[in-house]
């Protein structure tokens, strides 16, 4: 008489905008990156990952955004399942916005141009639309005054403000940061986590790997700590930077604070 | 890095071409020396009129410069279709296609372990009459096949030497293979080889020599022509000689220049 049906995988995901469900990645040379890493990233969450080094941060944003093939396991974003089909890896990576540790801007090609090309070449805009667009982000991250600059020709700190408003330029629905201040001087960290704050006051959804504790405190909605590419503890912040359950998630604070 | 940029552009190729002229003008004296006890008969005043001659107020073209005007034609077009048949084939040797990867392997084997004259002369007189060939296509078909070959090597260098980062962030933005070739990889790597590929350029131009062998009329073969009618041997040689380099110094020099404003900052 009525109907009851629901859609299934609307069910599952509910708000969660990236679903990850024991997922595995074994690298050529042997290595297991991830060993059954399972979690889920609601719309408008600011998720931090931390651990130690080599412990699969970096390996767990790259299989999200599809830069490395997952060996077993489900990712799912946004209702896209991120499998063998062409269209779907297609459409994930568009939508999941990275940002690099080393910047990686295009260094032929002026500020303006490096945030032109995608919008032109994925999104079809003309040059006045991608333009107007490119000005508005270099507005919001401060480098309005450095359109055309080359990037040999800015700081670190200004290369990555313009990296961060290039992934923005696509419209993504969720933002990688990929320890986006640790190649950078000192000084220049402040200008760049300002950007990223801002973001998230925007409401923007965030998966942050990071060692600066003090940041990853202050925006995130829920922490994982990792090792081994095992997820050992997941928590909200506020829970986990005061009262952690795991004795290694204690210890690896207690080294780092 | 930091060092080449402080560098005067001009002074590197100048001070090239100097001490090159300088050694010219060593091996011209040596020689004038070696043949005058020879007996050898110099008519330099004959010569002008093969390169071009005044009539009534108007230039006219000798036949040395009608052939280089055929040089000029068979190596330009050469050039774009090794630097095409270059980039294709370095592509499918870096493609995750194996048959591509084959076709491209087998065609360097091949090219890179016969002599030009052989391929050129299998290009005219056998491949040729069958595809119907011209002279003049077959001549520009076997040097672009061959400068190709050796520039997909240099092509293929400059590609792998780019970042992995910047295809990353390619990827990450969803620009398509070819988009992030013809835009990011290709641009940058083209800019790092621009050096090897003037080389090859320069190949290509000498290399040009050899369809004189198929009685195509380019300089080389208008200065044996002269030469078969006048006996004008040490004058005319060293005439076509001092026309090939001053092309092939010229290149050089262009090239430096625009590598120099090229040249990013990274
Ligand atoms: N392309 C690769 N090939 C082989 N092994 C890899 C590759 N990339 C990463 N690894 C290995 O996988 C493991 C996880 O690496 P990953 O870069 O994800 O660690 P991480 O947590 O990001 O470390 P860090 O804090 O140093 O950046 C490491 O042991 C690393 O050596
Ligand atoms: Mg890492």
């Amino acid at each position: 008489m009525k109907n009851t049906e629901v859609p299934l995988h609307k069910n599952a995901l509910g708000d969660h905008i990236i679903h990850v469900e024991k997922v595995n990645k074994i690298f050529p040379n042997g290595v297991h990156a991830l060993r059954d890493f399972s979690t889920n990233i609601r719309r408008n969450e600011v998720l931090v990952i931390i651990g130690p080094s080599g412990s699969g941060k970096s390996t767990l944003l790259r299989c999200i955004n599809g830069l490395e093939q997952i060996d077993s396991g489900i990712i799912i974003v946004d209702g896209i399942p991120l499998d063998d089909d062409k269209n779907h890896r297609l459409e994930i990576r568009i939508e999941v916005g990275m940002v690099f540790q080393l910047f990686n801007l295009f260094p032929h090609m002026t500020v303006l141009a490096n945030i032109n090309l995608a919008q032109k070449r994925v999104r079809k805009k003309t040059t006045a639309e991608a333009t107007e667009t490119t000005m508005d982000l270099l507005e919001r991250v401060g480098m309005v005054d450095k359109a055309d600059s080359y990037p040999g020709q800015l700081s670190g700190g200004q290369q990555q403000r313009v990296a961060i408003a290039r992934a923005l330029a696509m419209k993504p629905m969720v933002m990688l940061f990929d320890e986006a201040t640790s190649a950078l001087d000192p000084e220049m960290i402040g200008e760049v986590l300002d950007v990223m704050r801002n973001l998230a006051k925007e409401g923007m959804t965030m998966v942050v790997v990071t060692h600066e504790m003090g940041f990853a405190r202050e925006v995130s909605d829920r922490v994982i700590f990792m090792e081994d590419g095992r997820k050992v503890e997941e928590a909200a912040a506020a829970q986990f930077f005061t009262n952690p359950k795991e004795e290694r998630t204690q210890q690896f604070l207690s080294q780092i604070l | 890095m930091a060092e080449k940029n402080r560098r005067i552009p001009l002074s590197g190729p100048l001070r090239d071409v100097g001490k090159f002229l300088l050694l010219i003008g060593l091996i011209v004296w040596f020689l004038a020396r070696g043949t005058e006890q020879l007996g050898y008969h110099w008519q330099w005043y004959r010569v002008p009129r093969y390169v071009f001659s005044i009539d009534e107020g108007r230039l006219i073209l000798g036949p040395l410069m009608t052939g280089l005007k055929i040089t000029f034609e068979i190596t330009g077009i050469s050039l774009l279709l090794a630097s095409v048949f270059g980039i294709a084939t370095a592509l499918c040797r870096l493609s995750g296609s194996f048959m591509a990867r084959l076709l491209a392997r087998g065609y360097l084997e091949i090219i890179r372990n016969t002599p030009l004259l052989v391929q050129l002369f299998f290009i005219y007189f056998v491949l040729g009459p069958v595809i119907g060939l011209s002279r003049f296509s077959s001549a520009v078909l076997a040097l672009s096949l061959f400068e190709g070959a050796y520039a997909s090597e240099i092509f293929r260098a400059g590609i792998v030497s780019i970042h992995r980062g910047q295809w990353e962030a390619a990827h990450s933005l969803g620009l398509s293979l070819p988009d992030t070739y013809i835009h990011i990889i290709l641009p940058q790597a083209i800019r790092q080889i621009l050096p090897s590929l003037t080389g090859q350029a320069i190949s290509l131009i000498k290399d040009s020599a050899l369809v004189s062998t198929i009685a195509i009329y380019d300089l080389t073969m208008r200065g044996q022509e002269i030469i078969a009618e006048t006996f004008l041997t040490f004058e005319i040689w060293f005439t076509v000689a001092a026309i090939y380099l001053m092309i092939t110094v010229v290149l050089s020099v262009a090239v430096n220049l625009m590598e120099n404003h090229l040249r990013v900052d990274t």
